[in-house]
């Protein structure tokens, strides 16, 4: 069986039909993702637009250094994923299972560093709610979407690290074809998680350095 | 692309590689010195420029991301199509509410 036929799935009969329906699928996806995204995003704008200094205020309370690492190792595992995908399209199967554990092992790591920043957020008590440590009202809608924000994040974050932890794992084991379109689509899918986390660092931290 | 073109020479497979690996190389390290040059302006006194410039930077980035990781430079018209759609309806979204929000204060 060539390479093409096991890459094939019911209903194609040819493998760049496939491919070009199973990106256009993703991108229509990415599309309702950005508008999902940027309902937050602009809550956020609308909320930080009347209350400037609250935000402000709240803003220098999150960690700009968790912020920081976090957006290089997410930037650094893109680098990964995208050579990862070029290495499958070369037929390199260990480079390319290399860089996809590589991109999944980044991901992880983004994930510990957050759960290390929820960590201190949460002994600095900026829950919103009873306990909360800041005076100013709208620095608990700060928060709020701080939390929703980088959780929702987060969610989808760990969904991609599953979809590259999985193709690494049959790459290794042989179980999948190297002109599978599955490679370009969560490709694209991790490069879209890298633009909302690009997003959300100048908006949540870098006003925390000027405060 | 055919199953015999993909059995490419270990010649031009390693070209391959090593063109890959220098151009998102490139790619990488001009979004690391972009999150440094962000991160650098999050300590300097922009006064009400500080935000446009973070926003600008990050556009930037997206920008670089969206083409250079995402593959829209050589993607179809019509993915193309379906990205720009998402960020133009998220623009006239910012655009009317915060229009609306402005005209009140």
């Amino acid at each position: 069986m060539t390479e093409s036929a096991a890459a094939l799935r019911e209903p194609w009969t040819s493998l760049e039909d496939q491919r070009r329906v199973a990106m256009f699928g993703m991108w229509t996806f990415i599309a309702s993702e950005i508008l999902f995204f940027g309902a937050l995003f602009m809550g956020f704008s609308v909320v930080r637009v009347l209350h400037p200094a609250a935000f402000a205020e709240a803003a220098g309370h999150t960690n700009i250094w968790y912020g920081s690492a976090n957006t290089a190792i997410l930037l650094t595992s893109s680098f990964a994923m995208v050579m990862g995908l070029r290495a499958a399209d070369l037929d390199l199967r260990r480079l390319a299972a290399l860089c996809l554990a590589v991109t999944a092992v980044l991901g992880l790591a983004f994930l510990i560093v957050k759960g290390f920043e929820y960590k201190d957020d949460i002994d600095k008590h900026l829950v919103p709610g009873q306990d909360f440590a800041l005076k100013a009202g709208a620095a608990q809608i700060f928060f709020s979407f701080y939390w929703g924000i980088t959780a929702v994040h987060a969610v989808h974050l760990t969904i991609g690290i599953v979809l590259v932890s999985r193709l690494a794992w049959l790459l290794m084991r042989g179980d999948i074809a190297m002109r599978s379109p599955q490679f370009e689509v969560t490709a694209l899918y991790w490069g879209f998680v890298d633009i909302v986390w690009i997003t959300v660092y100048p908006l949540i931290y870098l006003g925390g350095g000027r405060s | 692309m055919s199953d015999a073109s993909r059995s490419a020479h270990p010649a031009t497979t390693r070209k391959g590689v090593a063109a890959a690996w220098r151009r998102n190389g490139i790619v990488w390290l001009v979004l690391l010195a972009l999150q440094a040059g962000s991160l650098a302006g999050a300590y300097a006194s922009f006064g009400h420029w500080a935000l446009p410039l973070d926003v600008g930077i990050g556009a930037v980035m997206v920008l670089i991301v969206g083409i250079f990781t995402m593959g829209l430079e050589k993607t179809t018209a019509l993915n193309r199509l379906t990205a720009a759609a998402g960020f133009v309806f998220v623009l006239v979204m910012f655009a009317l509410t915060l229009g609306d929000v402005y005209t009140r204060l």
